[in-house]
C-alpha cells in the first residue's frame, strides 16, 4: 500500500484506537480466565495454586448422562429460532411494505416492536396464564373442539412453544431492519418492471427480494454464531422439571452447575467449548456468505 | 452472543481474582502465618466479657443492606453497638471495607479471599469457609470457644442440639463462630382455610386421612360457592419438596420421608431421605390425587409465587407452607376477601407416631478469624456481648436491638447470633401479655408485635398478618406445640458441600426432580426405584460415604 495513502487514513486508524483498548480490556484481557477450565479451581488459591487436571472438567461434561440431550435440545431449539427469525419478520416486512396508508404501517411497526422491551421475567409469569390449560389460547383451542393442550409441560410442545414466543417477542424488531433494507432499493427498478408488465408478485421476487439479500445474509450470518445461544432467560422463566427432556439447554445447565454448585471450572470448560463451536460456526458461515453472494462485512 | 458474554464476564472476574493474587504476597509463604496466639491469649483478659486493659484494634469487613437506618448523628463507624465494644470490651472495630448490595460485597469478599489480604474477623458463607479451610488461611477457634464463650452463647450455640455449632467444624475443629439461628422456624405447617372447614361441615385435619378428605371437598365440593369447579384440594408447586409456599416437604413428613434431608437409618449411619423406601407410599398417594384432580394439573410450571397467586385468588384452601405465609401471601388475600380465614395446624402423620418436621441448618453467616491474627478470642467477645445484650443480664432490647421509634439497631452489630428461640419467645411473650393484659415485661420487638395484634383485635385487618404469625392461635403455636413435644427433626448433615456434592450434586437433583414430577403425573412407580439405582450409580454412593465420613469427623 503507497505510503500516501496510508498517511491520508491514519486519523480514521486512530479513531479505532478507542475501541480497540476497550476490545482488549474488556473482551481479549479476562480471555486469561479460560485457564480455569484446565484447572481444578479453588478460588482462594487463585489461578497459580489451584491444580492443574488438563481435559479432565471437558471429559466430566462429555460423561455427564444428560449432555447429548442438552446439546441436542441446544441445537434443534436454536435452528428453529433461527429459521422462524428470518422468515416471519421478512414475510412481515415485505406485507408492510406493500401497505398504501403511511398511518396503519406505522402503528403495526409500533405494535410489534413493543414485546421486544419486555424482559423474559415479565414475560414468563404472562406465558404461563396465557399458555394454561384454562388459558385465552387453550379457550380459542376448544372453541374448535380440539382438547386443551398443556403446552408448558409437554415434551412434546415445548421447544415449539420457546420458538413461538421467542419469535412473537423479536420479530417486530428484525422487521424494521428489513423495512429499512426495502427503502434502500432503487424506485426507478419498479417503475421499469412495470412497464415490462411485471406484477405484484414478479415484483417482489425479482427486486424486492434480490434488493434485501445483502441484509437477509449478514442477519443469517450473525445469527449463526447463535445456534448454541437457545437463549438462558427464555427457557429458564418457562422450565420446569416436566420439560427438562425436551427444554434443558446448555446455558441452563451451565447456570445450575456453575452458580448454584459453584463448579466453576466445569462451567468454564462448557462455556469454553460453547464458543469454540460458536466460532467455528460464525467463521464458517461467513466463508460461505462470501463464497456464494459475494458478501463481507470488511 | 449474550452467553458468550456471560462466560467472558465471568472469565474478567476469574482474571481479576488471578491478578489481586499475584500482587500479593502468597499467604502460605508468610511465616508470619503461625504467629503464637498463646502469647496472645494469655495477653487478653480470662472472662467471657472481660475487657483489655488497653483498648485493642480488631478489622473486620461487612456488607450492610440500604435499609440500614441510625439514631442521631451516628454511623456504621460509631454508634452504639462500636461505642459498646469500646467501652465494654475495649476492642476498637475497624471496617476494611463496607459494601452496599450482596453482589457487590461477595464480589470483594473474593477477591479479598483470593489475595489473602483478609481482616481480622472474616464474615462468610459455608462455601466460603470452606475455601478458607482448605486454604488453611484461618485460625482454629476451639480453644477460643473453649475459653471465652459465655455460658448462654454456649446454650444458644450447643442447647438442645449441637448442630449450628457443629457446621462449623472442620475434622473435629471449630474454624469459625456461626450466626446461630432459629431452626424451628422452618418446620413445615398446615394451612388451611377455616371458614371452608366450617361451611362444608368438616372436621380440623388431625390425621392423613383427615387431609385426603379435606382436599377431595375443597375440590369437589365448590367451598367458595361460586358454583364452578374451579378450586384445587391441596396446594403444590413445582420444586415439590421444601418449605416455603406450597412446597410439600410436611407432607412427605407425614410419610417419615424426608425429601432432600439427611437422616438416620437403622443402622445409625447417614442416609439421603429422598430415595429411602417411605417416599413411596407418597408419591403413589399423590399420584392417585393427581389422578382424582385433586392436585393443580399445572402444579409442574408453577413455583412458590405463583401458587401463592391461587391461594390469594381463593382457588385452594389446604397446603403445607411455612410460619410466616400469613405475611405473604395470606395477607394479600385477606386484603382482597376479608371473611377470608386461615388456621395454622400441625402436620400430620399417615400413621400412629408423630410426624417430624424436617428442619435444615438456620445459619447463614460464619465469622472466621484470619491465621495469625493477634487477638482471635475479639470475635467471641463481640459475639457474648450480643447475646448478653439481647437474652442474658445486660438484657437492653430497646437501645441495641429494636428502638421504640422502630429503628433497627441490631443491624449495626456486624457479628450476631441469635437465639433458636428467638421468635418463639415474641409468641410466649406476647401470648401471656394478651392474657394478662400486662405489658411491662415486653421488650420492644416484643410490644410492637403486641400493639400490632391488639389493632387487629380492634378490627384492623392490615395487621392480620401478625396475629396469625405470633398471636393465638397462630402459626407459633403450631411451633410451639413441635418444640414441646421435641419434634423438629434437623438435617444430620449440615457441613459444607462435600466433594461429590460440588461435582454431582445438580445433576442428581435434576433427576429426582423430573422423577418425583414424573410419577406424580401418572408413570409407574417402579420409575422411583431406577431412580435410587442411578442415584446411587451416578454419585449417590460417593455423596453417601462423604457425608459419613464428614459425620465422624466432627466427633
Amino acid at each position: 500500500m503507497p505510503i500516501k495513502k496510508w498517511r491520508h487514513e491514519l486519523p480514521l486508524h486512530l479513531m479505532l484506537l478507542p475501541a480497540l483498548v476497550i476490545l482488549i480490556v474488556f473482551s481479549y484481557w479476562p480471555m486469561i480466565g479460560i485457564v480455569i477450565a484446565f484447572q481444578k479451581f479453588i478460588p482462594a488459591k487463585g489461578f497459580f495454586g489451584s491444580n492443574w487436571v488438563g481435559f479432565q472438567n471437558f471429559l466430566y461434561v462429555y460423561n455427564l448422562p444428560d449432555t447429548f440431550q442438552i446439546v441436542y435440545n441446544t441445537i434443534f431449539i436454536a435452528v428453529m429460532k433461527i429459521a422462524a427469525g428470518l422468515l416471519v419478520p421478512i414475510t412481515i416486512a415485505l406485507l408492510l411494505n406493500e401497505m398504501m396508508k403511511e398511518r396503519i404501517k406505522r402503528t403495526v411497526q409500533t405494535l410489534i416492536y413493543l414485546p421486544h422491551f419486555l424482559s423474559w421475567v415479565i414475560l414468563g409469569g404472562i406465558l404461563i396464564d396465557v399458555l394454561s390449560l384454562k388459558g385465552i389460547i387453550n379457550q380459542f383451542v376448544s372453541l374448535l373442539g380440539i382438547e386443551p393442550i398443556y403446552f408448558l409441560g409437554s415434551n412434546h410442545w415445548f421447544p415449539y412453544v420457546l420458538v413461538a414466543t421467542d419469535t412473537w417477542k423479536d420479530f417486530g424488531f428484525g422487521t424494521i431492519v428489513y423495512l429499512a433494507a426495502l427503502t434502500g432499493i432503487n424506485q426507478s427498478l419498479y417503475e421499469a418492471a412495470v412497464i415490462d408488465g411485471a406484477n405484484r408478485w414478479k415484483q417482489t421476487l425479482h427486486i424486492t427480494l434480490p434488493g434485501i439479500m445483502p441484509v437477509v445474509i449478514l442477519m443469517t450470518t450473525l445469527s449463526l454464531g447463535n445456534v448454541l445461544n437457545a437463549g438462558f432467560d427464555q427457557v429458564f422463566n418457562l422450565y420446569s422439571p416436566q420439560v427438562y427432556e425436551s427444554g434443558d439447554i446448555i446455558d441452563t445447565f451451565v447456570y445450575r452447575i456453575g452458580l448454584i454448585d459453584a463448579q466453576y471450572s466445569v462451567a468454564t470448560a462448557v462455556g469454553l467449548f460453547k464458543s469454540v463451536v460458536s466460532l467455528l460456526l460464525i467463521s464458517g458461515s461467513y466463508l460461505l456468505a462470501y463464497r456464494f453472494a459475494g458478501y463481507r462485512i470488511f | 452472543m449474550k452467553s458468550v458474554k456471560a462466560t467472558l464476564s465471568l472469565l474478567a472476574i476469574g482474571s481479576t481474582l488471578a491478578v489481586s493474587a499475584c500482587s500479593s504476597s502468597s499467604p502460605s509463604s508468610s511465616p508470619s502465618g503461625t504467629s503464637k496466639p498463646d502469647a496472645a491469649a494469655s495477653a487478653a483478659p480470662a472472662g467471657p466479657l472481660s475487657k483489655y486493659p488497653s483498648p485493642v484494634e480488631v478489622t473486620t469487613v461487612r456488607s450492610v443492606d440500604a435499609s440500614i437506618k441510625f439514631k442521631g448523628s451516628d454511623t456504621i463507624d460509631n454508634n452504639e453497638w462500636t461505642r459498646a465494644y469500646l467501652d465494654e470490651l475495649g476492642i476498637k472495630l475497624k471496617y476494611n471495607w463496607i459494601a452496599t448490595s450482596g453482589e457487590d460485597a461477595t464480589q470483594k469478599m473474593n477477591v479479598m479471599i483470593a489475595s489473602g489480604e483478609l481482616p481480622d474477623i472474616i464474615p462468610v458463607s459455608a462455601i466460603q469457609l470452606k475455601q478458607l479451610v482448605e486454604a488453611g488461611l484461618v485460625e482454629d477457634l476451639s480453644d477460643v470457644y473453649a475459653k471465652y464463650a459465655s455460658p448462654l452463647a454456649k446454650k444458644f450455640m450447643e442447647g438442645d442440639n449441637t448442630a449450628q455449632l457443629d457446621s462449623a467444624k472442620f475434622n473435629g475443629k471449630l474454624m469459625a463462630i456461626p450466626n446461630t439461628n432459629s431452626s424451628i422456624d422452618g418446620a413445615s405447617i398446615l394451612w388451611v382455610r377455616a371458614d371452608w372447614l366450617k361451611k362444608l361441615n368438616l372436621p380440623e385435619p388431625k390425621t392423613m386421612d383427615d387431609v385426603y378428605k379435606i382436599a377431595e371437598a375443597f375440590t369437589k365440593m365448590d367451598p367458595d360457592g361460586n358454583g364452578k369447579n374451579d378450586t384445587f384440594g391441596l396446594g403444590i408447586n413445582k420444586g415439590i419438596g421444601g418449605g416455603g409456599i406450597m412446597g410439600l416437604g410436611g407432607y412427605f413428613n407425614g410419610f417419615h420421608a424426608y425429601m432432600g434431608s439427611w437422616v438416620k437409618d437403622a443402622s445409625g449411619n447417614l442416609a439421603y431421605g429422598s430415595i429411602l423406601p417411605e417416599m413411596k407410599p407418597a408419591l403413589l398417594k399423590l399420584q392417585e390425587m393427581y389422578k382424582a384432580g385433586l392436585l393443580d394439573k399445572e402444579f409442574g410450571v408453577k413455583d412458590g409465587n405463583k401458587t401463592g397467586e391461587d391461594a390469594v385468588a381463593g382457588k385452594i384452601g389446604l397446603y403445607y407452607g411455612a410460619m410466616w405465609n400469613p405475611i405473604n401471601p395470606l395477607q394479600k388475600g385477606k386484603d382482597l376477601d376479608p371473611k377470608m380465614e386461615w388456621g395454622a395446624y400441625p402436620i400430620v402423620s399417615v400413621d400412629g407416631s408423630p410426624a417430624k418436621p424436617q428442619v435444615g441448618n438456620p445459619v447463614f453467616a460464619y465469622y472466621a478469624v484470619k491465621k495469625g491474627s493477634k487477638h482471635p478470642e475479639a470475635v467471641m467477645k463481640m459475639v457474648n456481648l450480643f447475646i448478653e445484650k439481647g437474652w442474658g443480664e445486660k438484657q437492653d432490647f430497646d437501645n441495641f436491638f429494636s428502638s421504640k421509634e422502630g429503628i433497627e439497631l441490631f443491624k449495626h452489630a456486624p457479628f450476631n447470633a441469635w437465639s433458636p428461640q428467638k421468635n418463639l419467645d415474641v409468641h410466649l411473650a406476647v401470648v401471656n401479655s394478651l392474657k394478662t393484659g400486662d405489658v411491662s415485661k415486653l421488650n420492644g420487638e416484643q410490644k410492637a408485635t403486641y400493639d400490632k395484634i391488639k389493632q387487629f383485635e380492634a378490627g384492623d385487618n392490615k395487621t392480620w398478618n401478625q396475629a396469625r404469625v405470633f398471636g393465638e392461635p397462630s402459626s407459633f403455636t403450631v411451633i410451639n406445640q413441635y418444640q414441646k413435644n421435641k419434634l423438629p427433626l434437623m438435617s444430620e448433615f449440615f457441613g459444607a458441600p462435600t466433594k461429590t456434592m460440588g461435582e454431582k450434586k445438580a445433576t442428581l437433583d435434576k433427576m429426582e426432580l423430573e422423577t418425583f414430577t414424573k410419577i406424580i403425573m401418572g408413570e409407574p412407580i417402579a420409575a422411583f426405584d431406577k431412580f435410587v439405582e442411578d442415584w446411587k450409580k451416578l454419585g449417590g454412593n460417593d455423596m453417601t460415604k462423604e457425608v459419613n465420613e464428614w459425620a465422624k469427623s466432627i466427633k
